[in-house]
């Protein structure tokens, strides 16, 4: 009978599809163990993987996205798309439900490692930098490209045909850095709606996208009869991905499920209702089929886009850049510090500016009062200055804040002014002589008005040095407590680990305050000087 | 001792003294070599050596001496063990650093002058050196005051811990005005001597006569 032929025509329809229940096997037999070793667990608090909570609960949390037309969408509630599909199946073959959590690109890496999701299927291009936050699922699910879309009558064959062209393509985008060497310009727009509608517009006459991204508007008629797909360039792959801690055994069992969708072609079926690309699943099919590639997995998985960009000499620069400041410049990082530091400075400029009025006003009333006719005026004065101008400076601030604390309680205020009222004395002293010395070398004959107009012109030099003085010496200020930038940055060092910085902040201030003092002053000098020559 | 002074307070106000008047001459000495160079550096003719002194000695004279010492002292801070070894006290050797910018752009001011002067023939007013370079000494003995911020052991470190034992009496202004006279005394001398020195070498030199 025919029992032996009809036995082995089983066998041999057997052997035909045999990879694909090898395959399925495993991914069976892999979910059997699994739920095995989950049952004693599921009454423990910590189960030790994602994959025994999931198998304990009888769900998957799946993140998805909401709006991403042909992928994934929920429309008041009703889920649809490719990813919707893929994640119901994977349930599916787990024996789970699933259930679906929106995810949008910022946050569904954050959603999977703070364990609202245990799987994510969302868009998600797989690239090199995304490996230390997110485990991927390989073989990918699916894959992406960047396309350039143009009109059917322009024959493009090749990128050399591209080279005097201009390309529309969207702003922040990776494939960019492919794109723009090798056309004459691109001209930028922010989402990939406003690309479509300049295409239709005659505006862009190509663009170019990501093909996911653009299989909605290409789905079209009216513009599928005019455009079509003219090249393609920087494919990604798409993952879906678990978190990196807890989800080892997850990982793995959807790794073989992964094989299994494709081997199986269970991506293609569902990829060809929401009419999507399918290029990539076939291809992706065809390999995993082979007998290699479900015996050493490893050796067909395709790597993870590399998204390092070469890096310039200039990246280096702003690295070290960053590291020096990040060294340098941490005394600043606590508000207590950047406090003491900011009003540090509005102190330091007030008492310059303040010793620089007072030391003017200060050498103006000396020298009236030291080319008075009234001896009883002149001389106490004359020793007074001359006291002043032989006493260091420290000794004058410490005297007349020792003379102002024994009239008035201590204050932030009592010192400023104790600090530049010190100062301008010193400074005043020496540049009101001066301002005397050439009110009386000029000839009593000038008006009164005039002979003093003369002599600061002739004093101009010494008042300007004075000035220059009095600014180099506020800095002292700090001597008697005044909260200026020197007391400030001195608070600082005493609780930073860098101390050097602060020092060198103090030194660079003060030299660029006296600096731009000195041009202040021989700017309004030059000018006076000028006037009188004109005069 | 009269009042409620320190016995010991005249000595230590002169060995603080000493202190001052070698940070003074020490800064001096340095100050005028290195302005003095600059000054004769900058009489060549070449623009970029021209426009690196001028700029480095304009940074030099904006830079506070005050500011300096603090520098000094804060950047130097963790090397202090170290630099112990080769200075008694780190700190002095800190305020003579810091008055080398005010000490060499002064110098350099000085120096380059008398040289334009002494070109022109007129030896006398390029003698005016002297006179200015004492003047410089007198402000050094005054910002080597400011050591006593820092803790460095001179005069008036001496008298403001003095004042602090005197607390809140009237005694302080005593103390101050006889620093004060002590101080003007000193200065006056330094003035005295270096008219005295002026007047002594101006004797030796005469102006050419200008040519036409």
């Amino acid at each position: 009978m025919p029992s032996p032929f009809l036995s082995l025509l089983l066998f041999a329809l057997m052997l035909l599809p045999l990879p694909t229940a090898v395959t399925a096997q495993v991914a069976s037999s892999l979910v059997d163990q699994a739920k095995s070793q989950a049952l004693p667990r599921c009454n423990d608090a910590e189960r030790g993987d994602r994959l025994f909570d999931i198998l304990c609960t009888g769900e998957i949390r799946v993140g998805v996205r909401g709006g991403y037309s042909r992928f994934a969408t929920n429309r008041q509630g009703v889920r649809e798309g490719f990813e919707i599909d893929v994640a119901q199946q994977i349930g599916a073959l787990m024996g789970v439900d699933v259930k679906f959590f929106d995810v949008t690109p910022v946050t569904r890496i954050s959603a999977l490692s703070d364990d609202q999701i245990d799987l994510v299927i969302a868009t998600m291009g797989h690239n090199s930098t995304r490996d230390a936050n997110a485990r991927f699922v390989r073989p990918h699910y699916y894959s992406s490209q960047t396309v350039v879309i143009g009109p059917k009558r322009l024959e493009i064959g090749s990128w050399d045909d591209m080279s005097d062209k201009t390309v529309c393509t969207t702003v922040g985008n990776y494939a960019n850095t492919l794109l723009v060497p090798r056309v004459a310009r691109v001209m930028l727009f922010d989402t990939p709606a406003r690309l479509v509608s300049n295409l239709r517009s005659g505006t862009c006459t190509f663009i170019a996208q990501d093909d996911s991204v653009l299989a909605n508007a290409m789905a079209d008629p009216e513009t599928a009869a005019q455009f079509e797909r003219k090249l393609g360039f920087g494919e990604i792959p798409w993952g879906m991905a678990v978190s990196l801690q807890g989800s080892d055994k997850l990982a793995v069992l959807l790794d073989q499920l992964s094989i299994d969708m494709h081997v199986e072609g269970m991506l293609l079926d569902l990829a060809r209702p929401h009419l999507i690309e399918t290029e990539y699943l076939v291809r992706m099919q065809t390999l995993w089929q082979r007998d290699e590639c479900q015996q050493t997995p490893t050796k067909c998985l395709s790597p993870p886009l590399r998204a390092e960009i070469t890096p310039s000499p200039f990246k280096a620069f702003v690295e070290s850049a960053y590291a020096w400041a990040q060294e340098y410049l941490a005394v600043f990082y606590s508000e207590v510090a950047w406090d003491l530091f900011t009003n540090g400075i509005q102190v330091s400029l007030i008492a310059v500016a303040g010793a620089l009025i007072a030391t003017l006003v200060l050498s103006f009333i000396f020298a009236v009062l030291l080319t008075s006719e009234k001896k009883v005026v002149k001389w106490p004065l004359a020793v007074l200055l001359a006291v002043f101008q032989s006493s260091p400076p420290i000794l004058i601030l410490v005297m007349v804040a020792t003379a102002a604390n024994s009239l008035f309680s201590y204050s932030q205020t009592i010192a400023l002014l104790v600090a530049i009222l010190a100062i301008a004395l010193m400074n005043g002293a020496f540049a009101g002589q001066a301002i005397a010395d050439a009110w009386r070398s000029l000839d009593p004959s000038f008006g009164k008005i005039e002979r003093w107009r003369k002599a600061v012109i002739r004093s101009a030099s010494q008042i300007e040095a004075f000035l220059t003085n009095a600014t180099r010496g506020i800095s002292a200020a700090s001597f008697v407590g005044v909260a200026d930038l020197t007391n400030a940055l001195n608070d600082i060092t005493s609780f930073s680990r860098n101390q050097a910085t602060t020092y060198w902040i103090l030194l660079i201030f003060y030299i660029l305050v006296v600096m731009i003092v000195v041009r202040l002053c021989r700017r309004i000098r030059a000018g006076i000087e000028q006037l009188d020559t004109k005069g | 001792m009269i009042g409620p002074f320190s016995n010991d307070l005249p000595l230590r106000i002169a060995e603080g003294l000493l202190v001052n008047f070698q940070i003074a001459i020490s800064a001096l000495i340095i100050g005028l070599v290195s302005g003095g160079l600059l000054a004769l550096l900058a009489k060549f003719r070449n623009p970029v050596v021209k426009w690196v002194i001028e700029s480095s000695v304009s940074i030099l004279r904006a830079t506070p001496v005050f500011i300096a010492i603090f520098f000094l002292a804060g950047v130097l801070r963790s090397h202090y063990s170290a630099l112990e070894t080769y200075f008694a006290d780190p700190k002095i050797m800190f305020v003579t650093l810091a008055c080398l910018p005010y000490i060499t752009s002064y110098a350099y001011d000085q120096v380059s002058e008398a040289l334009v002067q002494w070109h022109r023939g007129a030896h006398r007013a390029a003698m005016l050196l002297i006179p200015n370079m004492a003047r410089s000494f007198q402000i050094l003995v005054s910002a080597s005051c400011f050591g006593a911020a820092i803790g460095v052991n001179e005069a008036m470190s001496v008298v403001l811990s003095e004042a602090e034992l005197l607390g809140d009496s009237l005694w302080r202004f005593v103390l101050y005005a006889l620093t004060v006279l002590m101080f003007f005394g000193l200065m006056q001398t330094v003035v005295a001597s270096s008219r005295l020195l002026h007047r002594l070498v101006t004797a030796r030199f005469s102006d050419e006569p200008q040519t036409a």
